[in-house]
């Protein structure tokens, strides 16, 4: 450089732009520098990717076999409930992917820096102000959309996490117990929405749902599992509803 | 001799470690009613003991409350089971009076 030359220098706290980062492939393919297994019933372990975070590592297909039918994998909705939110584009889905780690087969899901309603252990409520109270309604409104049409039977405050500061919803555990149930707990975010009076389905939301039924039929033959064609058929017949009624059913 | 029925509720923390939250026991033979070891006045804790839990084991109608005894324990670990929040399988343990 010569003096005098006027170059602007950056400053030298200065964070510069990051080429973003392929999460997903990171998942699927990052090196694996630690597993522990969690304490608890579930086999459910912490994964550190090399110099890539953590994430959380559950089986596919031995878990709860107590109460489930035998041919259930938990890849398949997990990885059928990721591609829909992708479809929609709505975000409420952390990245997902299929993955073996010390010979097991699972999915391997980003660790999200959000807390399960349940634990509000870095925030206080005030009086009569709930969780519902300190996220955006748009997405207690697409969560309850979600919820609604993928059939969600079992959505309580451990199966979502709420991010205070972004005031995000990410919805989590898209397993046997949250789809096969006889009877269920239901969805707390289409319960939110309700209350909010929240259930109604915007133009944005409709043009998404729309989307969503433009590929779903792809998405018969890419999801082929008795499993995953069970859900789709489902997805298929309640989008199509709210397009025609535009508004979440109250069957609480 | 007492004998005791147990389940041990973790959390994973910000810093990703895990932390137990509460232990649910329940006494054999001389209660039918689960009591907490830990925090009563823990939000999750008394969310539990308002709302109660499903019954995933059955598929009864209804919800399980603490004085549901075992049928309460025995379903922790299908409510808890995100990785976020893990429920043990019920144990046993054996105290000396």
């Amino acid at each position: 450089m010569f003096e005098g030359e006027d170059i602007e220098k950056p400053d030298k706290h200065e964070i510069l732009p990051q080429p973003p980062v392929d999460l997903r492939s990171v998942l699927e393919k990052g090196e694996i520098a630690r597993v522990e297994r969690l304490q608890g019933f579930p086999d459910v372990s912490l994964v550190d990717i090399k110099d890539d975070g953590q994430a959380l590592f559950k089986v596919s297909t031995d878990e709860f076999v107590e109460i489930r039918s035998k041919i259930f994998s938990r890849a398949d909705t997990e990885l059928l409930m990721a591609e829909l939110d992708q479809i929609l584009g709505f975000n409420l889905v952390p990245p997902v992917v299929s993955r073996e780690i010390h010979g097991k087969k699972g999915v391997l899901q980003q660790l999200m820096e959000a807390r399960p309603v349940e634990m509000p252990d870095e925030y206080q409520l005030p009086d009569l102000v709930g969780w519902s109270d300190l996220v955006d309604i748009e997405e207690i409104s697409k969560a309850a959309v979600f919820d609604y049409i993928v059939g969600a039977k079992d959505r309580h405050g451990g199966n979502f996490l709420i991010d205070i500061p972004r005031k995000k919803v990410w919805l989590i555990d898209h397993d046997y117990l949250m789809f096969f149930q006889e009877l269920g707990y239901g969805s707390d975010l289409i319960r939110a929405a309700l209350n909010k009076d929240a259930a109604h389905i915007s133009d944005q939301v409709k043009y998404s749902l729309k989307n969503l039924l433009d590929a779903i039929e792809g998405l018969f033959i890419r999801f082929p599992s008795k499993t995953t064609k069970m859900l789709l058929s489902g997805v298929k017949d309640r989008t199509e509803e709210l397009l025609r009624t535009s508004q979440i059913p109250n069957l609480i | 001799m007492t004998l005791f029925y147990f389940v041990d509720l973790y959390e994973l923390d910000r810093n990703a470690k895990q932390r137990k939250v509460a232990t649910f026991k329940l006494e054999d033979g001389n209660s039918s009613t689960v009591e907490v070891d830990g925090d009563e006045r823990h939000p999750l804790v008394e969310n539990l003991k308002r709302e109660g839990i499903f019954d995933y084991k059955f598929s009864r109608p209804g919800r399980l409350y603490f004085n549901d005894g075992m049928n309460f324990l025995e379903n922790l670990k299908y409510y808890f089971r995100s990785g976020y929040l893990l429920a043990t399988d019920v144990q046993k343990r054996v105290v000396d009076n």
